[in-house]
Formats: C-alpha cells, sequence, structure tokens
C-alpha cells in the first residue's frame, strides 16, 4: 500500500514510471529488431540454426545424417576408381584371350591339314600373339600397373623382345630352348639314346640298349617280348636304365618286342618292333618292322638298323617337340629357370639352376622361393655286403665283399675288401678309416670281425672294424645312396641319439640342403636320382626344415638367414583390397603369374621361339600339337578368371546402386531437419515487421501525451 | 489566535509549499535517472503545547519496499551468473562449429577419414599421400587452435574475477561510508532518502558480483553479508582479494593444496586482518563470480577435456599395436611374455628393441557372466600408488593397476604380476595363474567365459605396422617432439592439455611414403599394398573405443563408447546443448527479474504526470496561502490605520 502525501492509494493502483516505460518500449522494439534480423538470415541461407546450439537436440541427428552421406560419398569414389580399374583389367585380359584363342585355333587348324605352309606362319603368328599378351598384362590404369598384384609401380612382364632373345649376358627363351633341345636330342639324334651291338664280352647278337640322358632325352622305361629274344631286365646305370637285349634265335614273323620310353614331358611312348619275313613298302604308322634274318646275329644287326631309323624320327618329332615344351615350363614356372648343367648341353644328364644367366620373364611379386624342407650332412653310398660278385654291376657300383666268397668267384680272395665295378672290370680295396657306407641287410654284416648289429646302418671304418656312424648330435641327416637298398635307396637318414641308431625319415623331405658339400648345394629328387643344383649368389630359399620357417640367402659361402619369414603369397585377388561399405572390402587384384596367364603366354612364347624351318617341320609339328590345345585350355581358364572378377564388378554395381539411393533419402532427411520453410520464414518476417511499424507509431503517439503539454 | 499566529502558520505554509515544490522538482529533474526513488515530503501538523500552529515538514522520505528490493537484488544475482555463462558457452559453443559452415572440429576428422579413404585406393599416389598429411596436419591445427582459445578464455575469466573484485571492494568500501553518515544524519534527523537510493546502487553492484544478505539496522546503516555468513560490511568494510595468475594454460586447476593450486583464489580480508579462503568456505552461488569461477573451474577444463580425448584417441587409435593372447587348449589361452616370437610385445626405442611392456600399455579382457557381457581392463603404470590413477582412465569400476616398476628387460616377472592382480579383481578367483614366465588364463568356467584377452600397445616407430604413430606429441619447431603413449602414472598427466600440444609426426610429414610402407614378417611392403591405409581407416570409423567420463559424456558406470568420429559429433553437440540449455535458462531468468524489476520500479519511479498534478496542488496552496498573508499584512495595515 502506497501513500502520496498521506492520502490512501488503493494497493491496485499500478504506477508507471516514465524511464520504466521508455525502457520496456526500447525493449519490445529491440526484440522485435531481432527476430526480424534472424528471419532474414533464415531467409537468405534457407536453414533455420547458425550454431548447432540453435538446432537444439535434432544437432546430434543432424551430424550424424551428414556423417552418413559423406561416408557414403567416400564409397562412390571408391567404388568409381574400382570400376575404371576392373574394367580395364577385363579390357586387358579380353585382349589375352581372344589372341590365345586365335592362335589356338589356327595351330590346331594348321596340325589338322596336311600343307605345312600353314604351320610355318604359326610362330610369326605367335610372336604377334605374345605381343599383344604381354601389353595387355602391362597394363598400366590411372599411373597403377594392374597386373602386378601389390607393386603397382612395377612393370610385371619383360618386353617381348627380351623374353624371346635375351639382353646381354642373359639368354632368352630361344637359346634358353636350344640348350634343352640339345640335352634332349643329343649330338647324334639318338635322343641319348645309344644302341650298341656286342659290346664289350656280349655275344654279338646281344644289342645293348642305353639311354645315358639322365634327365633328358629318351629314357628306357620297359622292354616287352613275345618271341625269340630275351633280356634279363632293365638296370640301373649311373645316368639312366640299361637292357641288354639277346636275339635267342633268328626269331620268326610275328615276334613283338615292345620298347616303352618316356619323353621329356613326362609322357610315354611305346616303339613297336615287329619281325616281318620281308618289308612291307610302307609299314604301318606305329609298327616298325625288322626282317627277320638267317642267323641271331643278322636279326640283331636288322633290328638295330629298324630300331635306329625310328628312334631318329621320334626324336626328331616328338622328342624335340616335348624338349621345347618342357623348356617353356621350366622358363616360365620354375624360380629360377632349369638349364642342362654342363657344357655342351648334349652331354649334360642334369639339370641346374640357371641362376641368373636368364632373363627374367616376370618381375612382380609373388614367385615363391624353392622350399627346402631336410639338411644333410652328406650322403652315404650304399655298400650291399655280397660273398659273390653280382652279375650286372653298373659303373661305379660298389660292394662289400663277404667273410666268405665263394671259390672261383671274381671276390675270392677279397674278403672284407670294398669291390669297385668300373664298367668293365672289379677292382679291390682294403676300406680305410672313415669311410662312410650304407650297409644293405645281408647278414654278411653281421659276422665277425664287425661287433655290433649294423644291418640297415649307416656305417663308418674305424681302421680295424666297421661300426655305426655317430654323429655326435641328434637329428642328423645323410643322405642314402641308391644300392642302400630297401626303402634306404636314395632315402634321407636320421640319427637318433636316445636309442643310437639310423633310421629312414618319415616323410621324406623333397627338397635338400647338403650343409656339407662346397657349396652347400641343393638336391631335389626327380623320381630316379637325387639332382643336385649349386646355389648362385642371392638366390633366397625358404627353409621349412625348422620352426619358425626361414628365408635364407646365398651369400657365396653360407646360406645366410634375412631375418624374415617365407613370405605368405597371398591369392592373386587378395593383393588389392578396396573399402566399398561398413566391414565390407572387395578384392580385385591381379598378378601376371597367376596359372591362366602363364600358362597361355607359355603356348605362345614357345610356338614364336622355335623357329619352323623346312627341316624341323616333324619337331614343330610336335610341338604344336603340345602347345595350340594348351592355348585353348588356358584361354578357358582365363574366361573363368574374367568370371570371377565379373561377379566383384556386379557387386560394385548393387552397391553403388545403394549407397546413391541411401544417400539421396538422408541428404532429404536432413533437409527436412535443417532447412528453412521459406514460407513461414516469409509469412514470420511479415508479421514481425508489422509489429514493429505499429510499435513505432504508437510509440510516437505516446510521446505526446504528458501532462505538461496540456498546462 | 492572534493575527501573528496567523500569520506564522500562513508562513509555515509557504515553508511547508517551498519545500514541497523543491522535492517536485528534484523528482521532475531525475526522472529518468537510473536508480533514483521518488521522494515524498511528508507534513504533520505543527502542535506546540496542544495548540495547532501550522505546519510541519517532516524529512523527505523514500517510498521502497525493501523485501521487494531484497528479493530483486537476489534475481539479479542469479541473473548475472547465468548471463555470464551464457556468453562464454555461447562462444564455445561458435568455436566448436556451425553446422551450415561446417568448419567444426567434428568435420575436420571426418574429412581425415576421407581422405585416408582415398589413400586406400591410391597408396602409390603421392599427391593423395600428401594430402593426408595435410589434412591430418589440420586436425591438429585445428585441435591446437580451439585448445588455445578456450585457456584463452580460462584466463580472460581470471582477469575478470580481478576485475570483479575491484568491482566488490570499491562498493564495500562507498557503503561503509554511506552507512557512516547514514547514521549521523539520522541522529540529527536530516533527510537520509538521497544517501539510501547511493546506498541502494552500491549493493545492486555488490549483487551483481555476488550473492549476499542485508540487515538494517535500527541507526539506519545497513550490514550485508555473504550467503555462508561472512559479514562483509558492518561497522567497517571487510575486503576480497583474488591473487589471480596472468595466463592458465591446460595444467593450471583449482586444488585445495596451495603448493599444487594453478589458479587464483578469493580470499576474504575481515576489517581486523583475518582472512578466510572463500572457495573452500562458502564460495559464492549467484553472480558474475561465481559465474566467472563456475567456467574456470568447471565448463571450460570440460571442454578442454572433450578436445583432450579427440587428441589422445587419434594419437593412440592409429598407433595402437593389438597381441591377442592365443588360445593353446580348448579351455586356456596362455603367452609366454620373455619369448619375443610367440609374444611380439616390443617397442623400439632409439637402437634397442625394448621388449617390455611400458607405462599406459594396457590388456583388454572381454568376458561373459550370466549373459551380459562385461569387460576389464588391466592398465601398466610404473607408479600403482598415484592416487589420480583412477581418474585417469575411461573404466574406473572396470580397471586395475598392475605395477611394472623391476619387470625384467624382457618382461621377466610381468606373468606373476598380473596373475597376482588379477585373482581378487574377476568375479570368480583363480581364473589367471601364471606358471614360470607364462601366463595362463581358464577362459571357460560355470559362471564366466573369457572371450577375449588382448594387450594394446602404443607403437612409437614408423617401421612397424601396420599401426603408424601418425600424431605425436610436440607441434613447434622449438620444441623436439616426443612420441605420445598415453602414460598414465606421471605426476603430470600428460593427457591433460593435449590437444594444445599435438602435432603431426615430422618424420612421418617428411617421409610421406612411411603413411604405406612398414616391414612386415617377409620384408617390407610393396609400394601398392594399402594393408597399412586400410587398417588406420578402420581405425578412425569404425573401432570402438571408451572414452573417459571427465568428458561430460557418459559416467564412471556407463562410459561412452563410440567411434573417433561419433566423439568429435558427441563433442560438437555437447557444446551446442550446453549453450542452448544455458541461454534458455538464462532467458527464463531475464523475465523473473524484469518483471520484479519493473515491479520495484512503478513503486518507487517518477511518473512525470503525478508529479505535475502535485505541482499544481502546490502551486495553489502556495497562492492560497500567500493570499492568506496578503490578507493579514492588509488587516494589519487596517489596524495600523485605526485613528
Amino acid at each position: 500500500m502506497t501513500s502520496i502525501s498521506g492520502f490512501y492509494t488503493p494497493s491496485t493502483y499500478q504506477n508507471t514510471t516514465a524511464l520504466g516505460q521508455n525502457l520496456q518500449l526500447r525493449k519490445s522494439i529491440s526484440d522485435l529488431q531481432t527476430d526480424i534480423a534472424r528471419l532474414q538470415e533464415q531467409q537468405a541461407t534457407g536453414k533455420k540454426a547458425f550454431t548447432h546450439g540453435d538446432l537444439g537436440s535434432e544437432s546430434n541427428v543432424v551430424q550424424g545424417l551428414r556423417q552418413k552421406v559423406s561416408g557414403l560419398d567416400g564409397y562412390l569414389r571408391t567404388i568409381s576408381q574400382v570400376s575404371t580399374r576392373t574394367e580395364g583389367i577385363q579390357g586387358a585380359l579380353d585382349v589375352l584371350q581372344q589372341a590365345g584363342d586365335r592362335l589356338g585355333i589356327n595351330g590346331m587348324t594348321a596340325l589338322n591339314t596336311d600343307a605345312d605352309i600353314q604351320l610355318q606362319q604359326i610362330p610369326r603368328e605367335a610372336q604377334g600373339a605374345l605381343e599383344s599378351m604381354i601389353t595387355a598384362l602391362n597394363s598400366n590404369i590411372d599411373g597403377r600397373y594392374v597386373f602386378a598384384g601389390a607393386e603397382t609401380q612395377t612393370r610385371p612382364v619383360t618386353n617381348q623382345d627380351a623374353i624371346m632373345n635375351g639382353t646381354p649376358g642373359k639368354m632368352g627363351l630361344k637359346e634358353f630352348s636350344q640348350l634343352w633341345l640339345d640335352a634332349n636330342v643329343g649330338d647324334d639324334g639318338m635322343g641319348r639314346l645309344s644302341i650298341t651291338r656286342g659290346e664289350g664280352v656280349l655275344a654279338p647278337e646281344t644289342l645293348s640298349l642305353k639311354s645315358e640322358g639322365g634327365v633328358f632325352g629318351l629314357k628306357l622305361r620297359g622292354v616287352e617280348i613275345d618271341g625269340s629274344a630275351s633280356m634279363p631286365g632293365l638296370y640301373e646305370t649311373a645316368n639312366g636304365a640299361r637292357g641288354d637285349l639277346t636275339f635267342t634265335g633268328p626269331g620268326a614273323p610275328g615276334d613283338q618286342v615292345d620298347l616303352t620310353f618316356e619323353l621329356p614331358d613326362g609322357t610315354e611312348t611305346t616303339i613297336v618292333m615287329k619281325g616281318v619275313s620281308a618289308k612291307i613298302g610302307t609299314p604301318p604308322t606305329d609298327v616298325v618292322e625288322y626282317e627277320i634274318g638267317d642267323t641271331a646275329e643278322q636279326t640283331a644287326i636288322n633290328f638295330r638298323v629298324a630300331l635306329e631309323a625310328r628312334v631318329k624320327d621320334l626324336v626328331a618329332g616328338e622328342v624335340s617337340g616335348a624338349a621345347s615344351a618342357a623348356a617353356a615350363d621350366s622358363f616360365f614356372e620354375d624360380n629360377p629357370p632349369r638349364i642342362p648343367e654342363g657344357d655342351p648341353a648334349t652331354g649334360a644328364t642334369r639339370l641346374a639352376s640357371a641362376g641368373n644367366t636368364t632373363v627374367k620373364w616376370y618381375n612382380g611379386p609373388g614367385m615363391p622361393n624353392v622350399t627346402v624342407d631336410g639338411h644333410i650332412q652328406g650322403s652315404a653310398p650304399g655298400l650291399p655286403a655280397l660273398n659273390d660278385a653280382p652279375a650286372n654291376p653298373k659303373a661305379g657300383d660298389q660292394f662289400l665283399v663277404g667273410a666268405t666268397p665263394t671259390g672261383g668267384d671274381p671276390f675270392d680272395t677279397h674278403a672284407g675288401e670294398i669291390a669297385t665295378w668300373d664298367g668293365t672290370a672289379w677292382s679291390f680295396a682294403a676300406p680305410t678309416a672313415g669311410t662312410r657306407a650304407v650297409a644293405d641287410t645281408n647278414a654278411n654284416w653281421d659276422s665277425p670281425p664287425q661287433p655290433a648289429d649294423l644291418r640297415g646302418q649307416i656305417v663308418e671304418y674305424d681302421g680295424a672294424n666297421w661300426q655305426v656312424f655317430d654323429p655326435g648330435t641328434d637329428g642328423v641327416q645323410v643322405l642314402a645312396g641308391d644300392q642302400a637298398g630297401g626303402d634306404r635307396s636314395d632315402a634321407v637318414m636320421r640319427w637318433d641319439a636316445g636309442t643310437s641308431s639310423w633310421s629312414v625319415v618319415d616323410p621324406q623331405p623333397t627338397t635338400l640342403i647338403d650343409d656339407n658339400a662346397n657349396p652347400k648345394r641343393i638336391g631335389t629328387y626327380d623320381g630316379f636320382a637325387w639332382t643336385w643344383t649349386t646355389p648362385e649368389l642371392g638366390q633366397e630359399i625358404d627353409d621349412t626344415s625348422v620352426t619358425p620357417a626361414a628365408t635364407r640367402v646365398w651369400d657365396g659361402s653360407n646360406w645366410a638367414p634375412t631375418g624374415r619369414g617365407p613370405e605368405d603369397i597371398p591369392e592373386a585377388r587378395d593383393t588389392v583390397i578396396a573399402k566399398v561399405d561398413d566391414g565390407t572390402y572387395v578384392s580385385y587384384g591381379a598378378r601376371a603369374n597367376e596359372t591362366a596367364f602363364v600358362d597361355t603366354l607359355k603356348a605362345a612364347a614357345i610356338l614364336a621361339a622355335v623357329e619352323h624351318g623346312g627341316d624341323n617341320a616333324d619337331h614343330y609339328h610336335a610341338l604344336a600339337s603340345r602347345a595350340a590345345p594348351n592355348l585353348k585350355s588356358a584361354a578357358a581358364k582365363v574366361i573363368d578368371t574374367r568370371t570371377a572378377i565379373g561377379v566383384t564388378e556386379d557387386r560394385l554395381n548393387t552397391l553403388k546402386n545403394r549407397h546413391e539411393d541411401v544417400g539421396y533419402l538422408t541428404e532429404q532427411q536432413v533437409n527436412r531437419i535443417e532447412k528453412a520453410d521459406e514460407y513461414e520464414v516469409a509469412t514470420s518476417l511479415l508479421d514481425a515487421m508489422n509489429q514493429l511499424q505499429a510499435t513505432y507509431s504508437i510509440t510516437g503517439k505516446l510521446s505526446q501525451l504528458t501532462l505538461a503539454n496540456f498546462l | 489566535m492572534s493575527l501573528f499566529s496567523a500569520l506564522n502558520n500562513a508562513v509555515t505554509g509557504l515553508k511547508a509549499n517551498q519545500i514541497g515544490l523543491d522535492v517536485v522538482s528534484r523528482n521532475v529533474a531525475n526522472a529518468n535517472t537510473a536508480g533514483y526513488t521518488k521522494k515524498v515530503a511528508p507534513r504533520e501538523n505543527a502542535i506546540l503545547d496542544g495548540d495547532g500552529a501550522g505546519v510541519r515538514i517532516l524529512p523527505t522520505q523514500r517510498q521502497v519496499d525493501q523485501r521487494l528490493l531484497e528479493s530483486l537484488r537476489a534475481e539479479i544475482s542469479r541473473s548475472e551468473r547465468l548471463d555470464t555463462v551464457t556468453d562464454y558457452l555461447t562462444r564455445v559453443d561458435e568455436l566448436f562449429g556451425r553446422p551450415d559452415q561446417e568448419t567444426s572440429i567434428a568435420y575436420a576428422v571426418n574429412t581425415l577419414s576421407i581422405r585416408m579413404g582415398e589413400l586406400v585406393d591410391n597408396p602409390e599416389n603421392a599427391g593423395v599421400r600428401k594430402a593426408v598429411i595435410a589434412q591430418a596436419d589440420a586436425v591438429a591445427r585445428e585441435l591446437n587452435q580451439l585448445s588455445g582459445a578456450v585457456q584463452d578464455m580460462r584466463s580472460e575469466t581470471e582477469k575478470s574475477l580481478s576485475l570483479a573484485v575491484d568491482e566488490v571492494n570499491n562498493a564495500l568500501k562507498g557503503i561503509e561510508q554511506l552507512n557512516r553518515e547514514i547514521a549521523n544524519r539520522e541522529a540529527a534527523n536530516l533527510t537520509i532518502a538521497d544517501l539510501e537510493d547511493r546506498r541502494d546502487i552500491h549493493l545492486q553492484t555488490l549483487a551483481r558480483n555476488m550473492d549476499i544478505r542485508t540487515v538494517e539496522r535500527g541507526d539506519g546503516a545497513m550490514t550485508v553479508f555473504t550467503n555462508s555468513g561472512h559479514v562483509l560490511v558492518n561497522e567497517r568494510a571487510a575486503q576480497l582479494s583474488f591473487d589471480g595468475r596472468q595466463v592458465l594454460t591446460a595444467n593450471d586447476a583449482y586444488s585445495t593444496d596451495d603448493v599444487e593450486r594453478g589458479v587464483g583464489s578469493l580470499t576474504l580480508v575481515s576489517p581486523g586482518g583475518t582472512r578466510v579462503d572463500l572457495l573452500q568456505d562458502g564460495p559464492p552461488r549467484q553472480g558474475k563470480i561465481a559465474g566467472l569461477l563456475e567456467l574456470r573451474d568447471e565448463r571450460l577444463p570440460e571442454a578442454q577435456a572433450q578436445l583432450d580425448e579427440i587428441a589422445h584417441n587419434l594419437a593412440l587409435g592409429m598407433a595402437d599395436r593389438e597381441t591377442t593372447i592365443p588360445l593353446t587348449g580348448t579351455n586356456t589361452r596362455s603367452m609366454d611374455f620373455t619369448d619375443a616370437a610367440e609374444a611380439p610385445i616390443t617397442r623400439a626405442s632409439g637402437s634397442d628393441q625394448v621388449l617390455r611392456v611400458q607405462d599406459g600399455d594396457r590388456m583388454a579382457i572381454s568376458y561373459t557372466q550370466g549373459g551380459m557381457e562385461k569387460s576389464m581392463t588391466v592398465y601398466f603404470v610404473d607408479d600403482a600408488s598415484n592416487t589420480d590413477l583412477l581418474n585417469r582412465v575411461p573404466d574406473p569400476d572396470n580397471a586395475v593397476f598392475v605395477d611394472i616398476t623391476g619387470v625384467g628387460a624382457q618382461n621377466q616377472g610381468l606373468a606373476n604380476r598380473i596373475a597376482t592382480a588379477m585373482s581378487s579383481a574377476m568375479p570368480i578367483g583363480g581364473l589367471f595363474s601364471a606358471t614360470g614366465e607364462r601366463l595362463n588364463i581358464s577362459t571357460t568356467t560355470a559362471t564366466v567365459s573369457i572371450d577375449d584377452v588382448a594387450l594394446h600397445q602404443a607403437s612409437t616407430t614408423p617401421v612397424d605396422g601396420p599401426m603408424l604413430n601418425l600424431f605425436a606429441n610436440g607441434n613447434s619447431p622449438r620444441i623436439e617432439q616426443e612420441a605420445y603413449t598415453g602414460n598414465l602414472s606421471s605426476t603430470v598427466w600428460e593427457k591433460v592439455g593435449f590437444a594444445g600440444r599435438i602435432g603431426v609426426n615430422t618424420e612421418i610429414a617428411d617421409d610421406d611414403t612411411l603413411l604405406v610402407r612398414y616391414t612386415a614378417e617377409h620384408g617390407e611392403v610393396a609400394v601398392g599394398d594399402n594393408a597399412r591405409p586400410r587398417f588406420l581407416m578402420d581405425q578412425l570409423t569404425e573401432t570402438r573405443f571408451t572414452y573417459s567420463p571427465n568428458t561430460g559424456l557418459g559416467d564412471a558406470a556407463h562410459p561412452y563408447k563410440g567411434t573417433i568420429l561419433d566423439l568429435g559429433r558427441a563433442v560438437v553437440s555437447y557444446q551446442g546443448m550446453e549453450a542452448t540449455t544455458q541461454q534458455s535458462l538464462s532467458e527464463d531468468q531475464a523475465t523473473r527479474t524484469t518483471l520484479l524489476e519493473q515491479r520495484h520500479s512503478s513503486m518507487t519511479g517518477v511518473n512525470v504526470d503525478d508529479e505535475l498534478a502535485e505541482l499544481i496542488l502546490l502551486q495553489s496552496a502556495y497562492s492560497a496561502s500567500a493570499k492568506v498573508v496578503q490578507t493579514v499584512d492588509r488587516l494589519f495595515d487596517d489596524l495600523m490605520s485605526l485613528r
């Protein structure tokens, strides 16, 4: 209750002061002006709010949506880029496939016509095809080589000229395949097969068939006789097999001898020798006729002549073709490639690593190293113990003469000595201290003065007795020679210090390093014998005989550790991965050394490398009949690869559409929240402006209404 | 009864009206003065010896409702606090980002993930790599800038506190003086209305700065208390003192321990010399000072903590090396910590490979108990006795600390310590055991099954991949850059203020191919191999981390989990929400204050029309009294002219 000068004034009396009124008015005007300014800005920007705060609780939603849109944009960009690359890959593979296919068809067509003219065009065509295949595999898209796996800056395939003709200091495929050809054909065109009559002490009607090419040439595998000839059997020699065919009589027409040979590419072929009384003009193609002579010796002579002719034909054709194909296999698939060991190649019996002497056709990643799964400390030759000399030793074989040799036998009076057959005669020598060998299971190994149970063990002569060889450390491995007998032949044996005995390792390692050899060579078993290759400086191997597996490199004297393990070579597709959605990845890599591509390249390359002059028509024919079908099947594999990539492309397309749709919807949602409705804003603006106008006019009028003006 | 008395009465009337005119004129002159209250000059019938003797004017009074005034002051205090907080928080909101211009930190981190995505597609492209480095640099700089701005605002609050304290002190002094004068004049029966007006102005200044209570004493003096009962002004005025710092950094925080305290504290010095630390004993709860203190000690450090959390997780997330403890049996996981092949938990340091775990490394265990998925984290620390450790981890309820001082150079002894620490930490004991250097964990029991155990370490060299220590501690060419390892037990916590120090690792900035190449088991990866960019992108966009509750997001029982992008978004939204909330609170309060202000001014303000009406009254009264004097004068003349 207020009172003015003592008068009663009711409490409902409201006094409005000049100052208060004025301030009130100014506040209203200022509020209205702020409103108008805000509405103006809304209209100009089209957005409801200027700070996150103004959006209120929807701020989090808006941000989430914007982030989603931004994420989708990122994925769409990735998809677009990946699509460009896969399109490039598909294009290149199309070229590859077409080239291979066309060459294959032309090759097969040429093979089926009698005229040689068509086949003569094949090398040139193959060269053209190879050129376009290599260009396709070296495709570069956006500065990336798409067939180089993860090493996108490395050109994967060497150019065609270098592959074919080599570079200074390095062999190309032409020279490489020539070496293989030489080794398989031999210097007399007989495919490393020698047919001699009456060799040494043998009768003149005995033909000695020897395949002496080691891994090369025609390898004698089997003989079947139906008629008056006999062969005690094939037995192994140092470099192959040997069979002595004895004609027991002149024979009769209809006699048949089937000789089975293994060709350089692993296939087998059989020469059927048929005895006839007189040769027909043109015999059937798969039969070789020989004339029955008056005597066994005459038959043998005829047999030999006919066989030689046939062998030469075979060598000029099938063997040469197979040799070239095998050469291409090694050039493109072995790392490093293998060449015949020794010079001249015509005398080689083993393969050796070509090391750095060949052009590397593939420069990208993903070439696996040779995997070594065993180490040996030297080898020990097999030493069967016999009382009597064996009937058919091969040159280099050694035997231990037993304690009781039979009188009259070459082994007589040489008890306890080591007998060596040099091919013609026996030589004997007392064992020297330190000699090591693998004892066979012959009981002669038990008889005194040998004290311990030596049968089947690796033994060492200590000067007086044979003892079980104790290497000192548990787990030492030694390679037993091929005369060791039983499952010890050519097998790796391990020393068990606990039981003090040697046993055959199971499972047998396939690739060995001989730590006792100098240099420490690598050995592989080719099914026949162990072949040793000398390491090259810088050559790497993956040693899986230790845990963890380690990669080693040859430094000239030792296999030095590199500190790394064997590379886990990923699937070609998985070498390049892109992220196309939350937690979703697509793999779209490719490598030029994928099987499908290598098969195509290989076949085209060898067809181009071997020249087709007039005199090697059969050779080329045989080669083409191997390579052309390979091209067709390789082209099919390429199609498989293309299909796989096509599936990925399809998936990318689906994802792209989905992302676009979702992105659009999300943008709509954002706009719904953020955007200001233009009509609403315009209306509010008009209202506010009207209010302001009214306020101004009232303010004006009020300012006149004061008592002072009326006094 | 005589003519003389009539004359006298008329003269008193004249005098009274003169004074009345004087009051009216003063009221009209001060009609627009803020804080001026309407004065009235009350009159009373002058009685001498029981007879009327005209009119007497009493000392000018003002008409003020004290209770209303007190309520108004309280509302003003609240308004001022809310306005101060809103003002700063709005600035923080603007700093952190605006949705239409997309300059928020969330956007910068998002752009980094986009660039990283481009790198995944084109790792061999030098331009793309440079773009990634540039964007990483932009993110680091943005964090530096924001951190700097937040600390600048804190320094500002410190300065504003000094100014406010000065203002308070002046007001207190003024009140003291006015109290004395008012008491004196009251005793002499003089008007005190104008002085009271002045005192009210000072009181309002005080109220704006801190919340006060007032009590009016009998002699007219006003005693002022703080809300906690400390006397500000009684006979003499107390003084506030504030030992403010010039520049505040992230590590300067309030602490009750004076040695550790890095910011200023308010002290009330009573006239007798007694000092009371107001922040410990009764801090102001309303008013500008309270608002500034809240900003300096709670809100701005929270904003800083959010920035630090982003920086911390960016740096550690990308450099995280994860080693899972493998399953060695159907129900066991085990690992020999000293075997380098089995437990590659190494960190290269200089030319030596340091094999052991370091401070900041952790082991994350996820297990299922009763169908619910839970997690436990073992932190390796150099000093487990540091009392602040629980505050420094995101999930303190599920954290175990293992002291690693004395653990051998190849982690000898570590397995044992872990087993000991975990024996009581898991819901059932005996799951963790150590045989020699091998830690064994039985994974399945009736109630608890352990799903995954993984060691997390921060990589400090780009050679180890695919993780990458893209960000490091140090962004100025003058300071040597160090690796950031999330060290937990150092006295000064490395994470605080890291947002101001984060920078792109100079080693990687110099050689951007390090974004792609690193040394894997079989050798260096190819330049087109996108394994490392893919890892970095996943860490940014898909891996979920747990964030510390001191960011304001989540709490100790349910910490906030999400990707780094989520964190950026949450931080920006949080600031926005805070600003809006404070603003609407402030506006509500403003309405209340305005209402009271209006009520007060309507009661005590000057209405010019009213005064003019009064003027008319006075004018006629004066004329009437003058007429009386004139008449008496003529009567005197008549009397004198009698013969």
